[in-house]
């Protein structure tokens, strides 16, 4: 168990056996506070980002050990996240979430290197799963 | 036989034959002074001829000067009644010649009977006998009266009335009246006068045959009244014949003919514009009447129309609706002219209505037919963003879902924030209050409605599809430019048609820059007030219009696109149309077209 300092909530209530500290990259603010709050109710520590291009500013400082990363955000794309995160080398796991069902998309972001594509509204269950499949992989 | 008696008698019989013939006109047609006043000219005549006849049969001077004197009485109706004929039938002559030529006339029938043995003669002394026509007549010999001045003057002032009457007319551009009437009582007048001077001077031995003259004269005007009233049955005639055909066209129309008196408050019409408006042939129609057969959304508009005309305009122009006996309604139109009197009052109007009753309906199903296009292109266009608005819902809904199973687990605990509760259920109800919105804006699309006009913020409509369609441009990697204008006003007009037109503008220049391409991909609205116009352009950076497609684009079934139904700008035209505003396209400078449509606006704002 990894204790970070910055801005990572601590979860109050450890409920997992384990703890993640979870980047949360969604432009749709009420979106991002729901979902922190849902990770923070499941115990682990995480932070919204209201763009690509601000995760990709702060990740190499304090990284997370796992990508919520939605697709359509103005600016630097869902994609283009991963992209950039390849090229850096990060080895960081990506799991896509995306209200969009576009045919192609799925693949496409599998092919980048995200460990799952979740669709939205996102569902506790499947969420935590994608996660310690994430951590797994 | 005495040739004397026979000419005199057939004078006098002519000229009174003349005279009740025209009398008895005037008595059928008690306007027809101009045939009172030939009547009584003739009637003059008539008993002149006598008195002339008389005198040649006098014994005895005593008995000569007292023919005379009797005989300025018709002299007197004639000369009165010829100026009064003049005045009338010329409409012309100085009204100041014309009295005083009754004046001195007058005047001297009063000095003939006041003054010497008669007008002429101071006194006749004796008779002398001449030969005329085969018989011995007398003529006078006496002392003149030196007051046949004043009757002489008389015939001068009414030589020169009726010259001054014949020069109008001539002036006026009659030119045969003047001449052939005129010229013939000047002929006839003057002529009379010259042989009672020769016979009084005692140049010519010959009586005095006045009359004669005057038969003259009163046949030239009997020809002329007679040439009138023949005129006057020609255009009866042809009268009729128009007659006749306007009702054929009238009736091949279809037309009601109708005149309102405004004097008078009175209808006059055909039978079939009262058929037009259910009312029964026999029926009097004053105005209530014929109000309470309109529809009562129509009553005020026309009666104020008939009863206090607009001054400054001479054309009426209404559609209204009718009511009908057995429940139908019909729809009429009706279109008339003012006349007006000298004043400028108005006097008359007259019309014609026409029954449009299948142009009303049709216009009607047009503009149903428009509003049913116009939903199916919506939800068909609603289609092509749809996945834009899935998305749009799609982001609630999962803010509402992962926001309560957080509560969940947060009460699964023992102990739990109540105050992060509270938080968490208001951002759910947040959440849903904005799913409720872009539902709400859907089915407003979908809705089926009719043309409602209602003010509308031109930014704001803007705004609003801009949002709805945010993340549909998103995907498609289109930068978005608003250049708003402030402070527009408001235009008058449908808000939901008004945003199909927008939608269907912003997704074909969306289309327009599908390609992959170098060029960025920038969409800008813009809103500017041009005039008392509000104009809108969206602009793109795409391949624009090929030159000499601008106005084929807008046709229906123009399309570009695979799946494209092609009724986008066609549709979107007309709803512009149908706002009175103007809608059209041209490609930029830099690349790329525009569309720009303009809306009137509202003209119910301050």
């Amino acid at each position: 168990m990894r204790r970070r300092q910055g801005w990572y909530k601590e979860a109050i209530f450890p409920r997992t056996a384990f703890v993640l500290m979870i980047a949360v990259v969604d432009d749709e603010e009420s979106v991002r506070k729901a979902v922190v709050r849902l990770l923070h109710a499941a115990g682990h520590a995480a932070r919204g980002f209201a763009s690509g291009a601000e995760f990709l500013q702060s990740w190499q400082v304090d990284r997370p050990d796992c990508v919520l990363l939605d697709l359509q955000m103005p600016g630097l794309s869902g994609t283009d996240v991963q992209q950039a995160l390849r090229r850096a080398g990060a080895h960081l796991p990506v799991v896509i979430i995306t209200a969009n069902d576009r045919p192609g998309a799925r693949e496409e972001c599998i092919r980048e290197g995200a460990v799952a594509y979740l669709y939205k509204p996102l569902d506790e269950g499947i969420l935590l799963n994608a996660l310690k499949l994430a951590i797994g992989a | 036989m005495s040739w004397v008696t026979v000419v005199f008698s057939m004078a006098a019989s002519a000229s009174l034959t003349l005279a009740l013939i025209h009398g008895f006109i005037w008595w059928r047609q008690r306007d027809a002074w101009v045939n009172l006043l030939f009547s009584l000219v003739a009637l003059g005549t008539a008993a002149l001829a006598g008195f002339n006849l008389a005198v040649m049969r006098a014994e005895s001077p005593a008995g000569f000067a007292a023919v005379i004197r009797w005989a300025h009485v018709p002299v007197w109706v004639i000369v009165l009644a010829l100026v009064g004929f003049v005045r009338l039938y010329f409409l012309a002559g100085r009204t100041w010649l014309l009295w005083t030529v009754c004046g001195l006339r007058t005047v001297s029938l009063l000095l003939n009977f006041l003054t010497g043995q008669n007008l002429n003669y101071r006194e006749i002394t004796g008779l002398r006998h001449v030969s005329f026509l085969g018989e011995s007549v007398p003529i006078a010999v006496g002392v003149p009266n030196p007051w046949m001045l004043v009757g002489q003057l008389s015939l001068l002032a009414m030589v020169i009335f009726v010259a001054d009457a014949a020069i109008t007319v001539w002036r006026r551009g009659d030119r045969r009246l003047a001449a052939f009437v005129g010229g013939s009582i000047l002929l006839f007048v003057m002529g009379g006068a010259v042989q009672d001077a020769l016979v009084f001077w005692g140049v010519v031995q010959w009586p005095l045959i006045p009359s004669l003259f005057y038969v003259g004269l009163i046949a030239a005007m009997a020809y002329e009244l007679a040439g009138d009233s023949l005129r006057a049955a020609q255009l009866a005639r042809d009268l009729h014949a128009r007659e006749e055909e306007l009702m054929l066209a009238v009736d091949a129309a279809s037309l009601g003919f109708w005149s309102w008196e405004f004097a008078r408050k009175e209808f006059w019409s055909t039978e079939h514009w009262r058929s037009l408006f259910g009312i029964a042939k026999a029926e009097r129609l004053d105005l209530d009447y014929f109000l309470q057969h309109l529809h009562p959304d129509d009553r005020e508009l026309t009666r104020q129309a008939l009863v206090e005309p607009d001054p400054n305009n001479s054309r009426y122009q209404t559609q209204c609706r009718v009511l009908l006996p057995d429940g139908r309604m019909r729809w009429i139109a009706s279109q008339g002219r003012i006349e007006y009197d000298r004043n400028g009052k108005s006097i008359l109007l007259r019309g014609v209505s026409l029954d449009i009753t299948h142009v009303k309906q049709m216009d009607l199903e047009v503009e149903a037919h428009r509003n049913e296009g116009a939903r199916l292109s919506r939800a068909a266009s609603l289609g092509e963003f749809s996945s834009g608005l899935a998305h749009e819902l799609k982001q609630p809904l999962t803010a509402i879902l992962s926001n309560a199973q957080a509560a969940q687990l947060f009460l699964a605990r023992d102990t739990y924030d109540l105050e992060q509760i509270r938080d968490i259920l208001r951002d759910i109800v947040t959440a849903d209050r904005r799913a409720s919105d872009i539902i709400s804006a859907l089915r407003l699309l979908l809705k089926k409605s009719e043309f409602q006009r209602a003010a509308v913020d031109a930014n704001q409509l803007i705004n609003d599809v801009l949002k709805l369609m945010r993340n549909d441009l998103l995907a498609r990697g289109v930068l978005v430019v608003t250049e708003l204008a402030d402070q527009l006003p408001s235009i008058h007009g449908d808000r939901v048609q008004l945003q199909q037109v927008l939608i269907n503008l912003i997704l074909n220049a969306s289309d327009a820059m599908s390609q992959p391409t170098e060029k960025p991909r920038v969409l800008t609205a813009r809103s500017r007030q041009v005039e008392s116009n509000i104009q809108i352009s969206v602009a793109d950076t795409g391949c624009g219009i090929l030159p000499g497609d601008e106005e084929k684009i807008f046709e229906p079934y123009h399309t570009t696109k695979p799946q494209g139904l092609g009724l986008g700008l066609s549709l979107s035209r007309s709803i512009v149309l149908a706002h009175d505003g103007r809608f059209w396209a041209e490609n930029q400078a830099a690349g790329g077209a525009v569309f720009h449509f303009t809306i009137p606006k509202w003209k119910g704002e301050p």
